[in-house]
């Protein structure tokens, strides 16, 4: 389960306490989510702010990413690497 | 690994050659170059690059330049990394005011997700601050590298110029630009970051902003409300705010209102830490444009330091970055807010040689930047201004 001020801490280094907070109540009132949600809602709580332009939306973006490692949720098409390049092998030696 | 390090002045044919001549012995597979405005850093990357085939020569202009035991302006610095254990990837981009996310990814494009063999990673980025997007190419390129590549790096200077910051690739140098180059290792780089500024003002609330530009500071001219807010610190000192801006709205000197700023930086509050954010220039229209975006809404406090904090905190970053290698280290890479030097004065190298005394009998280098990236594992933001940043290199 996540709450606010959990998804707060994600995004007040980036943008400060006071901002970060509100854009997560914004968010979270936009979707109707109250008290502690489902990692699934805290996802969707990430991809509204996401939407926002500048540094709040890739700020959220990033959260989003790094939430999906850290809560061990599969990552989306959007969320892999951009290049999509094949391992190179090479020897070590 | 190993590493060298050179510091050179002179005209640029005396920099490339005495640079050439000490990278010789290394057959380098990583060259990073720093420039002062005096030699053309494209000039620099291309002779090296073609002397060097090999290695990935990769850098940025700077604002001041040092490696242990020397430090000054209007030189240019080499750090050169060869030896077993390292395989280099690189990119480089345009266009990362406006299409900040096509410059991720096109720098990214050709750099492979792993290499077989080699299990750690790390990111040497170098960026314009000026182009007002410094957070945002740091995320973007944390997101797509993924949660374990730490990334550190420089956003490029120019003499203090505020003008043509240039970092660039094996010869290509542009200024609204990003170049990256991926470490792919058998031992991880260690990283460490810290800053010796506090808040001291009270909070103020944007209260109008665009991108990378503060227009209001709780409904007041940005400009006048950082003055109001430091008048008296500043003038102790010995900065005369009202000064800064003459009869007709115009600086007073071509380098007092940065210098002012410098010292005089943002401070959000995010959580154990205060987060800086340096304002690089004011508008005509009493604005003040930052590295990276201030979003509406954001409370900031200035803050200030003093060369003691300054000081102290070099070694701090300096003992994070020493603690989390493992083993003897093979060389250092600094990156180094230009404010520190400001401070500091004729006692820069007091700072440098904080590096030193952590890693002594290990080659140091690096350069006076207009931003600072850090981003280790864990880490929910990597831009930072007013920091020092310290990449160390292992020996094995």
């Amino acid at each position: 389960m996540r709450d606010r001020a959990e998804l707060t801490a994600m995004l007040a280094d980036t943008l400060g306490t006071e901002r970060a907070s509100e854009a997560v109540d914004t968010a979270a009132d936009a979707l109707s989510l109250a008290g502690r949600f489902q990692d699934a809602d805290a996802l969707r709580v990430l991809a509204h702010i996401a939407e926002e332009p500048g540094l709040v939306g890739i700020a959220a973006r990033f959260a989003k990413s790094r939430a999906h490692l850290r809560w061990d949720i599969p990552r989306g098409p959007a969320d892999s690497h951009p290049g999509g390049v094949k391992t190179v092998k090479r020897d070590p030696t | 690994m190993k590493t060298i390090r050179h510091y050179a002045s002179g005209t640029v044919d005396d920099v490339i050659s005495a640079f050439v001549d000490s990278l010789m012995p290394l057959d380098p597979a990583l060259v990073v170059v720093m420039t002062s405005t005096a030699h053309p850093l494209a000039d620099v990357q291309r002779s090296l690059a073609t002397r060097f085939p090999k290695a990935t020569v990769i850098g940025a202009s700077t604002a001041g330049e040092f490696v242990d035991g020397t430090a000054g302006t209007g030189g240019s610095v080499v750090f050169g990394v060869g030896g077993e254990g390292l395989v280099v990837h690189a990119g480089y981009a345009t266009g990362t005011r406006n299409n900040t996310e096509g410059a991720v990814d096109d720098a990214l494009s050709s750099i492979p997700p792993s290499v077989e063999g080699y299990p750690h990673r790390c990111a040497i980025t170098f960026i314009n601050a000026l182009a007002g997007v410094s957070e945002e190419v740091t995320l973007l390129l944390s997101r797509a590298l993924g949660d374990d590549v730490p990334i550190a790096g420089g956003a490029a200077g120019d003499d203090l110029a505020m003008t043509n910051p240039l970092v660039g690739l094996a010869g290509e140098v542009g200024s609204d630009a990003i170049a990256v180059a991926v470490l792919s290792t058998t031992t991880p780089l260690a990283l460490g970051v810290a800053h010796g500024h506090e808040p001291f003002s009270a909070p103020m609330r944007v209260t109008r902003s665009e991108g990378a530009t503060v227009f209001t500071l709780d409904d007041v001219p940005a400009w006048d409300a950082w003055i109001n807010a430091t008048r008296d610190v500043a003038a102790a000192r010995g900065i005369d705010v009202d000064a800064l801006i003459d009869a007709d709205g115009k600086p007073s000197s071509p380098d007092g209102v940065l210098a002012y700023l410098l010292q005089f930086e943002a401070g959000l509050s995010g959580g154990s830490t205060t987060k800086i954010r340096a304002p690089l220039s004011r508008g005509a229209d009493g604005s003040l444009s930052f590295a990276c975006g201030i979003p509406a809404g954001s409370i900031v406090r200035i803050t200030q330091s003093d060369a003691g904090a300054q000081i102290a905190s070099t070694r701090v970053a300096a003992e994070a970055a020493r603690a989390g290698l493992k083993g003897a280290c093979a060389g250092v890479l600094v990156f180094d807010c230009v404010c520190r030097r400001l401070i500091l004065g004729d006692h820069y190298l007091d700072a440098v040689d904080q590096v030193r005394a952590v890693f002594p009998n290990t080659p140091v280098a690096g350069f006076a930047s207009y931003g600072e990236i850090a981003l280790n594992t864990g880490d929910w933001s990597g831009f930072h201004n007013t920091t020092s940043v310290v990449l160390a290199f292992p020996a094995d």
